[in-house]
């Protein structure tokens, strides 16, 4: 028992102690002792992480919880509610246009909160805090993938610092916010009080709107605006979803697990909670607002991508998951995920801003993993829990490489990364790595997706045709990404490093390849104990084909870094041109010398951008709206 | 022990299938132009030809990416004739499928670049079809296996006319015959300079040959689920009909523009495919009692 209070300590730990460095890093003049005190504080994250995870995944037991009596933590908590939604209040009262709905929003939700805690409206939860296998797993990305990120972030924001000398230097609230922001992320993993849970919610929202706005450009403050926003629609979702339940709709519970506990009784309650999910993963219609959050600086959106803000979403949709088994309301949750799949893969082929691509294919991904969760059966839960661990690793990594390419080229442009593994070979191997970690190699899309279409060919074949067609895509604007890196650059190759910060990228990339070579390992310990704890049964490794078929993915992915260790020489000969060639071109027929430039399709005529993100937009609202209607009968 | 032989045999056999394949396929193509045709075994003699030249390669890792084409494909095969997972099969023929573009693509020259492309834009066509094949032949069958599909007790042509009709579509993209031959035409009148293949030579084209022999036996392979239940003389039939009636589409078509492409096959895929199997889900769970079909 004495081991069980000490791994209390431990959970309250992952949330408490990024305070510190967070209030450390406000007070500090900049320099080696703030970047010191990031580095460890970072590196104490990510080791306390793991060892949480690590002691979950030893212990085969099942769930943990573990109860954390702390007396007056109801009015702390209220209190600091009163704070964090008096300050967005006050954000928010500059909005214009239809978004002057906003402060009224949030003074309801205000309302809400307090009946639901000062007015006893919510039963109290009994233990406060809980841990299980899916929390753990998250636990260990948020440590471990958010620690790197802000490691990554000392060296780059000083360049960025460098390159922008119109924006005011203010590095020590962006460490301030990223700390904050982990420990919310912790929060809301860890918490099992709904209302705990929603505080920590609208401090993730509160974190990215800051670090969007970080800039101060006018583009900044329209696009964290946006953010606010819709994050604000998913936190009155989220207050809804509580108000069910005070209001006598749904049965009474204060705790996740509670709701867990009630199963399909709890529908109502976990629909709603799943909308705000859908709201936080950027799902459509609310897919603009992490489009827009790209104006932050990179580190940022490798945060709000991999480890944190999103992952809050598909994670309390993973949560609910068994709630929404077999019904109607799941159904269409899961139809949602689907449209956004299918939208944002066609979305990505039209771009060639390489961080809106990953922006679209982010919501994509989460949109499987929404999906799965809907449809709540074993086999897609497990398909969602390795979709979101492989996400993590390979996004954060494809963000981190993007943000140094554009340091280095002065362009976040496909286009313009022509022949990168011949010009930065660590650069360009880094983002192979991550592009096939997103979709070749086996947790990439291609071996999520098998068991994605395993999953829904039996209950819900109408998802398994738009997962058909939404996996046709990826597999287009990847592979063309691809088809630019590893081109001959048409320019003379200038090699050069990767700039501060390269053993971030190094790290993420073999991570990401050891995960993939360890996949059946983290499936038997991270993943199927959760599936066989709530299901009885789960999905595996079983079959020695696809033993096969990982390690030559996991070798596929190895050899990025092949690349980097062995860059390629020059080209022996040179390409056909159709005409003598001359240099960067060829001689025509009237004896000019022609330039060649190559570039992708984007098959805008096809496609039609516009048109389809508005329709995606409507198709999202219309299944959401029948998803919460259905959820209520 | 039934999986390893049907590793080794099509390991083996299947580039003598396919060689022997695509000899008959140009003396049939040349009789309906009235032309008396290579001898058979010409396609052989191409082969060995091109592994006898020297190579040149504009990129370093030009190799690398078309002995992984070659390796996916064969694993594809392997998988398949292993009696495996069926989606698992289409993933590793997709892995070899974005390998052989990155070849083209590493050439940095215009014809392979737009060669690329296009092939990318015949994946986009030709996917969404080939893995509703497989959910398909899944609801038909009740699994994902090659070897307990073949023992399924319903015919798969009796439940799935639109899938089949719809995987005749793209297997016309897949063998690149015309009208859908975009990133590289075995029509020497359709292109000056070819796509996809323009920058590799010598051992390295021989080994993208090789490995388009292995894929159309694979190929046929999926098309002999959907006809297995008939008995193999039939199947056999069926199968060399199927491909005489793509050599036909072949000589009697030119080639479609890449959108045209496109929008027609996403749209056979959507009225063939899509509703094909929502209909058969749906009779399935309120018409039939489980197992019948």
């Amino acid at each position: 028992m004495n081991w069980m209070g000490c791994y209390v300590a431990w959970l309250e730990f992952l949330i408490l102690f990024p305070l510190i460095p967070a209030l450390l890093c406000l007070v500090l003049k900049p320099g080696a002792v703030r970047d010191w005190l990031v580095r460890l504080s970072a590196a104490v994250l990510a080791f306390a992480a793991l060892v949480v995870a690590g002691a979950v995944w030893a212990d085969k037991s099942g769930v943990s919880i573990y109860t954390v009596e702390i007396p007056g933590l109801k009015w702390i908590q209220l209190t600091l509610e009163w704070v964090l939604y008096g300050f967005l209040f006050w954000r928010s009262l500059s909005m214009r246009g239809p978004k002057r709905v906003i402060p009224w929003l949030i003074l309801a939700q205000l309302a809400a909160v307090t009946w639901f805690e000062a007015g006893d409206a919510l039963p109290e939860a009994h233990s406060l805090l809980a841990i299980d296998h899916l929390s753990a797993l998250l636990i260990a990305i948020v440590g471990v993938v958010g620690g790197l990120v802000a490691v990554y972030a000392l060296p780059y924001m000083k360049e960025y610092q460098e390159h922008h000398h119109d924006i005011p230097d203010r590095r020590g609230v962006f460490f301030f916010l990223i700390f904050l922001f982990l420990s919310a992320m912790n929060g809301i993993l860890l918490g099992n009080g709904l209302t705990l849970v929603l505080f920590f919610w609208e401090l993730t929202t509160a974190c990215s709107y800051l670090l969007i706005r970080y800039s101060g450009h006018p583009d900044a403050i329209e696009n964290s605006d946006l953010a606010l926003a819709l994050n604000v629609v998913g936190g009155v979702l989220f207050t809804a979803g509580l108000g069910t339940i005070a209001l006598h709709w749904a049965p009474a519970t204060g705790e996740v697990l509670g709701l867990l506990n009630l199963g399909h009784g709890a529908l109502l309650p976990a629909i709603l909670l799943g909308a705000a999910g859908v709201v936080k993963a950027a799902q459509a219609p609310f897919h603009k607002w992490l489009l827009g959050a790209m104006v932050a600086p990179t580190p940022v959106s490798g945060l709000l991508h991999s480890s944190t803000m999103v992952k809050a979403g598909v994670f309390l949709l993973l949560r609910l998951a068994p709630i929404y088994t077999h019904t109607l309301a799941g159904g269409l949750l899961a139809g949602v995920g689907a449209a956004s799949f299918l939208g944002c893969s066609l979305l990505a082929v039209t771009e060639s801003n390489a961080k809106r691509v990953l922006a679209y294919s982010t919501i994509a991904n989460l949109g499987l993993i929404v999906a799965c969760a809907g449809v709540g059966t074993s086999e897609a839960l497990w398909a969602g829990m390795m979709l979101l661990l492989y996400h993590a690793l390979s996004k954060a990594l494809l963000f981190l490489a993007v943000g140094s390419a554009e340091h280095r080229l002065g362009s976040r442009d496909i286009e313009d990364m022509e022949g990168l593994l011949l010009r930065h070979p660590l650069l360009g191997g880094v983002m192979m790595t991550g592009i096939l970690g997103m979709f070749l190699a086996p947790f990439g899309m291609l071996v999520a997706k098998w068991k994605v279409l395993q999953a829904f060919a039996d209950h819900a074949p109408l998802l398994a045709v738009v997962v058909a067609f939404g996996s046709a895509p990826t597999l287009f604007f990847w592979t063309k990404w691809m088809g630019k890196l590893v081109a001959v650059p048409r320019l003379r190759p200038e090699r050069g490093g990767a700039g501060g910060g390269a053993w971030v990228l190094v790290l993420l990339a073999i991570l990401s390849v050891a995960a993939a070579a360890a996949a059946p390992w983290i499936s038997s310990w991270a993943v199927e104990p959760e599936l066989l704890r709530i299901y009885g049964s789960a999905p595996g490794f079983k079959a020695p084909e696809l033993l096969v078929l990982l390690a030559l993915g996991a070798g596929l992915m190895a050899l990025p870094l092949f690349f980097m260790l062995f860059p390629g020489t020059l080209p022996a000969s040179a390409p056909y041109l159709g005409g003598a060639n001359m240099g960067e071109g060829f001689t025509n027929s009237f004896h000019q010398v022609q330039e060649t430039r190559l570039r992708n399709y984007y098959l805008h005529d096809v496609l039609r951008p516009r048109s389809l993100g508005a329709a995606l937009g409507v198709v999202g609202a219309a299944l959401l709206i029948a998803a919460i209607a259905a959820g209520g009968f | 022990m039934h999986a390893l032989i049907g590793v080794v045999l099509y390991l083996l056999l299947a580039p003598v299938a396919g060689c022997l394949l695509a000899g008959l396929d140009r003396i049939a193509t040349a009789r309906m132009q009235r032309r008396q045709g290579p001898p058979l075994l010409q396609p052989y003699y191409d082969f060995r030809k091109l592994l006898s030249k020297q190579g040149a390669q504009i990129n370093a890792f030009q190799g690398f990416y078309v002995g992984g084409f070659l390796v996916f494909t064969a694993l594809a095969g392997g998988l398949f004739f292993a009696g495996s997972d069926l989606l698992l099969v289409i993933f590793a023929l997709t892995v070899g499928g974005v390998l052989l573009v990155l070849a083209a693509a590493s050439a940095g020259s215009p014809f392979a670049h737009f060669g690329a492309e296009r092939e990318l834009i015949q994946m986009l066509a030709y996917e969404p079809m080939l893995l509703m094949t497989a959910v398909g032949l899944y609801l038909a069958g009740g699994s994902f296996r090659v070897d307990e599909l073949l023992g399924a007790p319903a015919a798969p042509l009796i439940v799935l006319p639109g899938v089949l009709l719809g995987f005749l579509f793209i297997l016309t993209i897949k063998l690149r015959k015309s009208p859908f031959d975009l990133s590289a035409s075995h029509h020497a009148h359709q292109e000056l300079v070819r796509g996809l293949t323009v920058e590799l030579s010598g051992p390295h084209l021989a080994l993208v040959e090789l490995g388009h022999w292995y894929e159309n036996v694979l190929l046929l392979g999926i098309l002999w689920l959907f006809l297995a239940p008939l008995g193999w003389p039939l199947a056999a039939a069926g199968t060399a009909l199927a491909y005489l009636l793509e050599i036909v589409v072949d000589n009697s078509s030119s080639r479609l523009r890449w959108e045209t492409t496109l929008r027609a096959s996403w749209l056979a895929a959507l009225v063939l495919g899509a509703t094909n199997i929502l209909l058969l889900h749906y009779l399935q769970h309120h018409y039939l009692s489980g197992g019948l079909l």
